[in-house]
């Protein structure tokens, strides 16, 4: 044996002991961070195998299922951005804390797709009715201007889609928010900081809330979608809901499953993203019924994930609200779900969606 | 089967390593052959047909060739291979058009490289430079050598005849192949992969500033690209015994076209030279013969990396700055020189992308703005990484390394080394495992 070998033998051996680790490490289903079902290694047989189908299985799996996956995923999110200073990672930056995702210029033919989606709503629903339309900024919209970050033009965003529908009454919401409104490391809003854009909006929709709630902690770990996302180190975040004695009492009927509870869905905070905790996350179609309220005061909101946090603040306002997202159930479904008869109509969208919205349906 | 994907580098290769270092000395070619077989099979395995029947033909002619030195029987040898290869890589360029059922067929991985190395064979045994390999199963794992098969180098089988019945595997040379592995894994992933995300996503039609980083970015990108795989492919070489050519020697430092072609991919030039140009008559010609030589290994040479016409276009511009510098006998300055060979190796890979006219007005600021927001924004956040594979690609890493070497106490020397060698076998494995972008450019040649 040469003396060369002796710098060489601590970086075979660290590679020996990797391959070991990834031959014997038993199968991961879930990455928690990414929130996503991890590949597993295919089972050997002939056809796949012809076809090169087992060998592309094999690779993702053998990928997705290394050992250390998180903290390798996390070393070169820092190699990128401490090291060659890189000021993304996967396209998600932080600013002063705060997790962002580039976003893009304004997509005209996006914001076009989703006003002929909400148009063709209206005329086939409720032609009559009122309509609103708030449009949820998200937390690019709070960055300074002079960031180095490029930031999609908001101003124009909410102008163009105030144009294209013509028939839908503006709510201002930008006036009552502010960063610290936003999780640090997820995309959504937190519900304890939107009294104030609950109740312009129901100041505009002409109802009343009482604004009286209690912030209480129900979940102190909580990493979202862009921690996971990133592969940044991030600090974990506290979730909260606002109560009263109102909304406990309000239930909601999950007309996907059938079940009926209440505002806030226990079960969700240990799914994979705890943002199901509000109204269950990805719902196509809920009602939520407040007993305490005239029986004549309804609304039917069409949002994004944005409203679930939101909307349950409105519940003290109406009997019955009913929240539809059609990212998840064909309009053409409404028929017979939902009795449209005049009540007022939300839409309540993020700039995210409205700027990426082929998934409206 | 990629060299920077986990199912090589965990899987594969150990397997390869320990199979081939259990097997008896003369069982070590077969098993080389199994893996190499494994290797290529695993991306396309109905191809394994075709390179079996490229190594047929090779081998068959080869030993008719030894024995009858005709030039008949050397284009019906040559004309196999090349039939093969023009089919599956030429067809849908020339013929798509009458029948596009040919546009869809898939270009076999490495039909390039190993079509080549079998030309190289046939040719030099007809020559009588070299003697016919008599074992089906030694021609086999020449041709199909895993570590080389895919991207080269263009190993040429007379440059590793006798390591192919004889060779020795020592703790010297595997400890050498590591380095060299590694070193080129660390070139593929950390700064070609990135690289090709800036090109991907800095705007290249849209600005000035758009324009030349997508097109220093992608010239960056695919020379550690290649020169990467090349790296890793000599270190794999040395794993096993062989000594692979040099493929890549800081062309970025040329101070002419000609030279930087003595520089970048070295087994491709000197291939067309000595099996192209130089039958063809080569520069000791009539000017004009001269000048129909140039054009004619040019354009097989654009053609070699791609049946399009812009890589026809991309070997033609390399041939004008040749006639060009010849011609006008160029010898400028040293700072004209190099400044020269950059912009024209940069201008030559936007061409080469196919970056299309709107990419290409675009860098002389035609019909865009100076800079977009999404321009500047890629600069800021990829300025450091362009900067550290600029200076990656000259000599400077290497001087300083051996300055250190020389400076330092040898434990000390080593303890550093061996502590880098780790730190880029982990944050390759990180950026894998975080399934970053991993195209390989030559795999498509």
């Amino acid at each position: 044996m040469k003396k060369r070998v002796f710098w060489a033998l601590p970086v075979i051996l660290l590679w020996l002991a990797l391959c070991l680790f990834a031959w014997c490490k038993p199968q991961t289903d879930i990455s928690e961070a990414e929130r996503r079902r991890l590949d597993r290694f295919p089972t050997l047989t002939l056809s796949p195998l012809q076809s090169g189908r087992y060998m592309e299985d094999f690779d993702a799996a053998a990928t997705d299922q290394f050992p250390l996956r998180e903290p390798f995923r996390r070393l070169r999110a820092v190699f990128a951005c401490k090291v060659l200073g890189r000021l993304d990672s996967h396209e998600i930056y932080s600013y002063d804390g705060y997790l962002e995702k580039l976003t893009g210029p304004v997509a005209e033919g996006s914001l076009a797709y989703a006003a002929d989606r909400l148009t063709t709503l209206r005329e086939t629903y409720f032609p009559d009715s009122r309509v609103f339309l708030a449009i949820v900024p998200d937390k690019g919209y709070f960055l300074p201007n002079d960031s180095i970050y490029p930031t999609m033009d908001y101003d124009a965003l909410f102008a163009r889609m105030e144009a294209l529908l013509p028939f839908a009454e503006p709510v201002e919401l930008t006036a009552a928010l502010s960063l610290d409104c936003y999780y640090r490391t997820d995309s959504h809003w937190r519900q304890e900081r939107l009294g104030e854009a609950a109740a312009a909006l129901a100041d505009a929709l002409g109802v009343t809330l009482s604004g009286n709630y209690e912030a209480e902690p129900v979940k102190t770990d909580f990493r979202g979608v862009y921690a996971g996302q990133s592969a940044l180190p991030t600090e974990a975040e506290t979730m909260y809901r606002l109560t009263n004695e109102v909304l406990e009492n309000c239930t909601v009927t999950n007309h996907e499953t059938g079940k009926t509870g209440g505002l806030w869905d226990w079960e969700g905070l240990a799914a994979r993203d705890p943002y199901d905790f509000y109204l269950s996350g990805a719902v196509s179609l809920l009602t939520i019924e407040n007993p305490a309220a005239p029986a004549e005061s309804e609304l039917v909101v069409f949002r994004d994930s944005f409203g679930s946090s939101l909307i349950p603040l409105l519940a003290e306002g109406y009997r019955t609200i009913t929240v539809v997202d059609t990212r998840y159930i064909h309009p053409d479904l409404l028929t017979g779900l939902v009795d449209f008869h005049g009540q007022n109509v939300l839409f309540l969208y993020s700039t995210t969606l409205l700027n990426q919205s082929s998934a409206l349906r | 089967m990629l060299f920077s994907s986990v199912t090589f580098l965990y899987y594969f290769l150990p397997a390869a390593v320990l199979l081939y270092l259990l097997a008896p000395k003369g069982a070590r070619n077969a098993a080389l052959l199994l893996f190499s077989l494994i290797f290529y099979g695993w991306g396309e395995p109905k191809y394994l047909l075709l390179m079996a029947a490229d190594i047929l033909l090779g081998y068959g002619f080869g030993l008719l060739l030894e024995r009858r030195r005709s030039r008949a029987l050397l284009a019906l040898a040559v004309a196999g291979p090349v039939a093969l290869l023009a089919f599956f890589k030429y067809s849908g360029f020339l013929l798509g058009g009458l029948f596009p059922a040919l546009l869809r067929i898939a270009l076999p991985i490495g039909i390039s490289f190993y079509t080549f190395q079998i030309l190289s064979y046939l040719i030099d045994v007809w020559r009588g430079e070299t003697a016919a390999q008599r074992s089906l199963l030694d021609f086999a794992a020449y041709v199909a050598l895993f570590p080389q098969l895919v991207a080269g180098p263009i190993v040429r089988y007379s440059s590793i005849a006798a390591e192919l019945t004889d060779r020795e595997t020592d703790w010297d040379g595997a400890a050498e192949g590591l380095q060299r592995f590694l070193l080129g894994l660390g070139k593929k992933v950390l700064l070609a992969n990135v690289l090709g995300e800036l090109v991907e996503n800095c705007g290249a039609a849209s600005s000035v500033l758009g324009a030349w980083l997508a097109a220093v970015a992608y010239a960056l990108q695919i020379y550690f690209d290649f020169s990467g795989y090349s790296d890793m492919a000599i270190g794999l070489g040395r794993f096993f015994g062989f000594h692979f050519p040099e493929n890549f020697r800081y062309p970025f430092l040329s101070r002419s076209a000609a030279e930087f072609w003595r520089r970048w991919h070295i087994t491709l030039g000197s291939w067309f030279r000595d099996y192209v140009y130089i039958p063809l008559g080569g520069s000791r010609v009539p000017t004009w013969k001269w000048v129909r030589n140039l054009l004619i290994v040019w354009a097989l040479t654009g053609l070699w990396h791609g049946a399009a016409w812009n890589f026809v276009l991309w070997g033609l511009f390399f041939a004008a700055l040749l006639l060009f510098e010849r011609l006008t006998r160029w010898d400028p300055p040293a700072p004209i020189a190099h400044a020269y060979v950059l912009l024209a190796v940069v201008l030559s890979f936007v061409v080469f992308r196919g970056g299309g006219a709107a990419e290409f007005g675009a860098l002389f600021g035609l019909g865009v703005p100076a800079a977009t927001a999404e321009a500047v924004y890629a600069l800021r956040s990829f300025g450091p990484l362009l900067a550290v594979a600029m200076v990656g690609s000259t000599p400077l890493p290497c001087r300083a390394a051996a300055v250190l070497s020389s400076r330092l106490p040898r434990p000390l020397w080593e303890a550093l080394r061996c502590l880098v060698l780790a730190a880029l076998l982990l944050l390759c494995t990180a950026s894998l495992v975080d399934g970053s972008f991993n195209p390989f450019l030559y795999f498509r040649f």
